[in-house]
C-alpha cells in the first residue's frame, strides 16, 4: 500500500510538471526549422498572389479600356444601404446587394471595389441607383448619373453615399478619382 | 491559459485601427484631397478596412500588398496595419521587418495621425510579442517590448503582464513610460499603473509565483499567494474598450459582449480552481490530509481540473480514513478516465484497498476486472496505433464532422483538427504535436490556395492564347489591306475640299454651294447663254440677253442670300471630317501598334511562365514541408504509444504481482487452514481413540 501511495506522489508531481511548463515560459525556445520554412512558404504564397493578381489586372484589364467603380457611404445616417445598381451607357455591369457586414463595413469608412471592366475609349455615361431605407423605415431610392471621357488611362469613379447636413437626405454622389 | 484570452490582441489592433480613423475623417481627407490628386495610398488602405471589417484578415492583407506593389511605397499607417495583419496570419518575422521599416520618427510629432500611428504601433508591437511569448520565442519578445520606450495608457496593463513574462523569473530591465501626459483628474502615476496592470493580471502573475515557489520547495509562502488567488474577485473589463470595439456590430454586440463576459467567467473559474488544486497538493505533501479534505471536498465538478482534483480527493479521504468514500471515488476515477494515467493509477489503488480491507478473495477479483481493464487498454491502444499508421491524411483521421469551406484566401487555418479518438485527443495534449497539426492545417490552406492558382493560371493561358490570336487576325487584316493608301487617299480628298472651300471663301462664290435645284438652274442659265452666244450672228438676241441676265441676277441674289450660312454649315462639316479623319488615323496606328503589340505580350508570357515554375516550385517545397510535419507528427505519436504502452504495462505487471502475492497468500491461509484441520482431525482421531 505504502509504496503504491508513494508512487502516487510522484505522478501528482508529474502531473503538477504540466501547467508548471505552462506557465513558466522563461527557457528560449529557438524557432523551429518548420516554423521558419512555413512562415517563409507563406510569404512565397502571398508574394506569388499579387504578382498574380497583377498580371491578371495587366491583361484582363489594361489601363486603356479599364474602367473600376468603387462604393463608399459617408456616415449613413440618414440612409441604411440595402442595395446597388450600376450601370454604364444604360447597360447593366454591375449590382450588390448588401449584407449587415458589409454595410458596417462601409460606414466604417471601408471602400468597396464594386466593378472593374473594359471600356472603349470616347465619351461614356455612368448611372448609379441606390436602395435604401430611410430613418422613417420606408425604402427610398436615389440615382445620380456622371458623364464622363474615356482615354487612354484607366478611369476610377467613386459612388459615394452622402449624408446631407442641409436637408437631412441621404444623396448620391459619383467622384472621379484624379490618378 | 491567459495566453489564449489576451489572443485577442492581434485582432484589437486591427480592431482598433477602425475605431481611430473615423469616417468624418475620411470625409475631410477626400474634401482636400478632391481639389489635388486623388489619394490613392488611403483608398487602398480604405479598400482593405473594407475586407478586414468582414472578418477577411487574409484578403485586406493582399489589398494592402497590391497597394505597396502599385504605388511603390505604404503610408505610415498602411504599414502598421499591415504589421497587424501580418501578425495576424502569423507571419511574425515579416511583421517585424515592417515595422523596423516604420520611420518611428514620424510617431514623435505631436499632430493627431501620430499618435494614432504611436497606439498602432504598440499595440502591433504587443501583438508581436505576444505570439512569440505563446511560442516560447522569450528573446524576440523581449526585443519587441524593448521597442516600446512610451505608450499609451490603456496598454500599460497587458504591456506590463507581457513584460512580467518575457523576463520570468527576473525583473524587466527597461520599463516603458506613458507617452500622454494626463490630466488633473486623471493624475495617476506609472507606479499606480504599474499596480492597475498587476492587479488586472495579477492571478497569471501570482500562480507563476507560487509555482516557482514549490519548485524551491517554500510552501509556506506559496499557501499564502495561491489563497489570495482562489478568493480574487471577478476582474470586469474596462467596458470603453471593448463597447467601442463591438460598437458597429449592433445586433451582434450583446452576444459578443455575452460571449466575452462568459469567457472571462470561465478563466476566472479555471484559475481559481488551479490555484485550489495547487493548495491541496501542497497540504498532502505537507501530510496535511484533514486540509486538502475540506479544500478539495467541494471541488467544482465542471473544472478543467476535476480528474486531477478527484484523485487528490480520493487520496486525502483515504488518508483521514473515509474508506467508503475513497473506495468509491478510485472506482468512478478508472471509470470516468480509462484512457488516463490517473484512472489507471485509481484503479491500482482501488484493488489495493479491497484487498486489504475486504477478503483476499474479494481483491484478487478486483485485480482480475482491473488486469482485463489494462489489457482492454493495451489492445485498444494498439489498434489506435495501427490505424493511425496506415492513415494518409492525418487531417482526416478520426474525424466526425466535415470540415467548413476556410476562407479561400487565409494563410492560418482557423479550424483545429479535433479528433474523434481519445488517445489522439490525449496525446495532443502535448503542445508539440498541436503545434505540428497547426502546421498541417496551415500547409493545407496554402495548398488550396496554390490550387487556385492553378486555376486562374489556366485562364491567364486562355486570355493569352485569345491574345494572339486576335493579333494574328490583327496582323492578317492590316496586311491585306493598306490602310494607309487608303486614309492618305481620304485626306487628298479632304484637302481638295479645303482648297475649294477656301478659294469660295476668298472670292465670294456663292454657286458652289447651290444646292441640285439651284445647281439645275445654273445649268440651264449656263446653256441658255450658250444658245444667246450660239444664235447671236444671225439674230438680235439683246432681248433674250437682257432677260436672261435678269434670270441670272436673281438667281445670284437668290444664291447670295443664304451664302454666309452655307460657308459656315460647310467650314463646319470640314472641320466634322477632319476630326473623323484623325479618329481614322488614331485608330489606325493603334492598329499598327497592336499589330506589332507581339513583344507586349511577349512580355506577359514571360510574367506568366516565371511565376508558373515559381509555383511549381513552391508547390514541391510544400509537399516537402507537409512529409516533413507528418513524419514527425508519425514520431511524435509512436513516442507518445510506446509511453502510454510502458505505463500500462508496468501497471498489469504491478497487478499481476499483486495478484501472484494474493495467491500465495491465499494459499498460506489454505494451508494453515488445512493445518489446523488436520491437527483438529488428528486431535479428534486421538480423543476418539482414547
Amino acid at each position: 500500500m505504502n509504496g503504491h501511495l508513494i508512487s502516487a506522489s510522484k505522478l501528482l508531481i508529474l502531473w503538477l510538471s504540466l501547467p508548471l511548463a505552462f506557465f513558466s515560459i522563461a527557457d528560449e525556445a529557438p524557432k523551429s526549422e518548420l516554423a521558419r520554412s512555413l512562415e517563409s512558404l507563406k510569404s512565397e504564397v502571398l508574394a506569388l498572389n499579387r504578382e498574380l493578381f497583377i498580371l491578371e489586372e495587366d491583361l484582363l484589364f489594361p489601363a486603356s479600356t479599364q474602367v473600376a467603380v468603387f462604393v463608399s457611404v459617408d456616415i449613413g445616417r440618414f440612409l441604411t444601404l440595402d442595395s446597388i445598381e450600376i450601370k454604364i451607357d444604360d447597360n447593366d455591369v454591375a449590382g450588390h446587394l448588401y449584407t449587415k457586414r458589409q454595410r458596417k463595413a462601409l460606414e466604417q469608412g471601408g471602400i468597396q471595389k464594386l466593378y472593374l471592366g473594359n471600356l472603349k475609349s470616347g465619351k461614356h455615361q455612368l448611372t448609379a441607383i441606390v436602395t435604401g431605407i430611410d430613418n422613417e423605415g420606408r425604402t427610398v431610392k436615389r440615382a445620380a448619373t456622371y458623364p464622363f471621357e474615356k482615354d487612354d488611362e484607366a478611369i476610377m469613379l467613386e459612388v459615394k453615399l452622402h449624408d446631407n447636413l442641409r436637408n437631412y437626405r441621404a444623396e448620391v454622389i459619383i467622384d472621379e478619382w484624379v490618378l | 491559459m491567459w495566453l489564449k484570452a489576451i489572443n485577442f490582441l492581434a485582432v484589437v489592433m486591427l480592431f482598433f485601427t477602425a475605431v481611430i480613423f473615423t469616417p468624418s475623417l475620411y470625409a475631410q481627407n477626400s474634401l482636400m484631397a478632391s481639389s489635388l490628386t486623388t489619394d490613392l495610398q488611403d483608398k487602398y488602405y480604405r479598400q482593405a478596412l473594407y475586407f478586414y471589417f468582414q472578418n477577411e484578415p487574409a484578403k485586406a492583407l493582399s489589398v494592402i500588398n497590391h497597394a505597396e506593389q502599385r504605388l511603390g511605397t505604404l503610408m505610415p499607417k498602411s504599414q502598421l496595419f499591415k504589421a497587424g495583419l501580418q501578425v495576424s496570419q502569423g507571419l511574425q518575422q515579416q511583421a517585424q521587418q515592417t515595422l523596423e521599416l516604420f520611420d518611428t520618427n514620424q510617431m514623435h510629432d505631436k499632430n493627431h495621425q501620430s499618435q494614432e500611428a504611436q497606439e498602432l504601433f504598440t499595440v502591433a508591437l504587443l501583438a508581436l510579442a505576444e505570439q512569440y511569448l505563446e511560442q516560447g520565442h522569450i528573446k524576440l519578445a523581449q526585443q519587441s517590448l524593448q521597442k516600446l520606450t512610451e505608450l499609451p495608457k490603456q496598454y500599460y496593463g497587458q504591456y506590463y503582464l507581457l513584460n512580467q513574462l518575457a523576463y520570468w523569473p527576473q525583473t524587466p530591465k527597461n520599463i516603458a513610460t506613458l507617452a500622454m501626459p494626463l490630466s488633473t483628474e486623471q493624475s495617476l502615476t506609472e507606479q499606480s499603473l504599474t499596480e492597475e496592470g498587476n492587479q488586472q493580471y495579477s492571478p497569471y502573475i501570482t500562480l507563476n509565483q507560487a509555482l516557482a515557489l514549490i519548485e524551491q520547495q517554500a510552501y509556506e509562502q506559496a499557501i499564502v499567494l495561491l489563497k489570495n488567488v482562489e478568493t480574487l474577485p471577478t476582474v470586469e473589463k474596462e467596458k470603453t474598450f471593448w463597447s467601442e470595439l463591438f460598437s458597429w456590430f449592433d445586433d451582434d454586440l450583446d452576444e459578443e459582449l455575452s460571449q466575452a463576459s462568459t469567457q472571462k467567467a470561465t478563466e476566472q473559474q479555471a484559475l481559481q480552481d488551479y490555484a485550489r488544486l495547487l493548495l491541496a497538493q501542497i497540504y498532502v505533501k505537507q501530510e496535511n490530509y484533514d486540509g486538502a479534505f475540506l479544500l478539495l471536498a467541494d471541488f467544482p465538478q465542471h473544472s478543467p481540473y476535476t480528474e486531477s482534483a478527484l484523485f487528490l480527493f480520493a487520496l486525502a479521504s483515504q488518508k483521514v480514513k473515509q474508506y467508503t468514500m475513497s473506495y468509491n471515488l478510485w472506482a468512478l476515477l478508472y471509470k470516468k478516465y480509462p484512457y488516463s494515467q490517473l484512472g489507471w493509477q485509481a484503479a491500482a489503488l482501488l484493488a489495493e484497498q479491497v484487498t486489504q480491507q475486504k477478503t483476499l478473495a474479494q481483491g484478487l477479483n478486483v485485480y482480475q476486472d482491473i488486469e482485463q481493464f489494462y489489457l482492454q487498454q493495451l489492445s485498444s491502444l494498439q489498434a489506435f496505433k495501427s490505424a493511425f499508421d496506415h492513415h494518409d491524411n492525418l487531417l482526416t483521421f478520426s474525424t466526425s464532422i466535415a470540415n467548413n469551406t476556410p476562407e479561400r484566401f487565409a494563410l492560418v487555418n482557423q479550424q483545429n483538427y479535433q479528433p474523434v479518438n481519445i488517445w489522439l485527443q490525449k496525446a495532443l495534449s502535448a503542445s508539440k504535436l498541436t503545434t505540428h497539426y497547426q502546421a498541417l492545417g496551415d500547409l493545407k490552406q496554402l495548398e488550396q490556395r496554390i490550387s487556385v492558382f492553378q486555376q486562374q493560371f489556366r485562364t491567364i493561358e486562355h486570355i493569352i492564347n485569345l491574345n494572339q490570336q486576335r493579333n494574328k487576325r490583327i496582323i492578317h487584316r492590316v496586311q491585306q489591306a493598306n490602310y494607309d493608301e487608303i486614309i492618305h487617299a481620304y485626306q487628298q480628298q479632304r484637302d481638295s475640299l479645303a482648297t475649294i472651300l477656301d478659294a469660295a471663301s476668298l472670292q465670294e462664290n456663292s454657286e458652289i454651294f447651290a444646292d441640285p435645284q439651284e445647281q439645275h438652274w445654273l445649268t440651264r442659265i449656263e446653256k441658255s447663254q450658250q444658245y444667246i452666244n450660239h444664235i447671236a450672228a444671225q439674230r438680235n438676241i439683246e432681248a433674250y440677253q437682257k432677260r436672261l441676265d435678269r434670270v441670272a441676277g436673281v438667281l445670284a441674289w437668290q444664291l447670295k442670300k443664304p451664302y454666309p450660312q452655307r460657308l459656315w454649315q460647310h467650314k463646319k462639316q470640314l472641320k466634322a471630317l477632319n476630326e473623323a479623319l484623325n479618329q481614322l488615323t488614331k485608330q489606325q496606328q493603334q492598329l499598327v501598334l497592336t499589330s506589332k503589340n507581339q513583344p507586349s505580350l511577349t512580355q506577359f508570357i514571360t510574367r506568366y511562365q516565371q511565376l508558373k515554375t515559381k509555383v511549381e516550385l513552391l508547390q514541391h517545397a510544400l509537399s516537402q514541408a507537409k512529409k516533413q510535419v507528418s513524419s514527425a507528427v508519425r514520431t511524435n505519436i509512436a513516442d507518445y504509444v510506446t509511453a502510454q504502452k510502458a505505463m500500462l504495462q508496468n501497471y498489469l505487471l504491478i497487478a499481476r504481482r499483486n495478484m501472484a502475492k494474493i495467491l500465495e497468500q491465499m494459499a498460506e491461509q489454505d494451508k494453515k487452514i488445512s493445518k489446523q484441520l488436520n491437527s483438529e482431525a488428528l486431535i479428534s482421531a486421538e480423543g476418539g481413540k482414547q
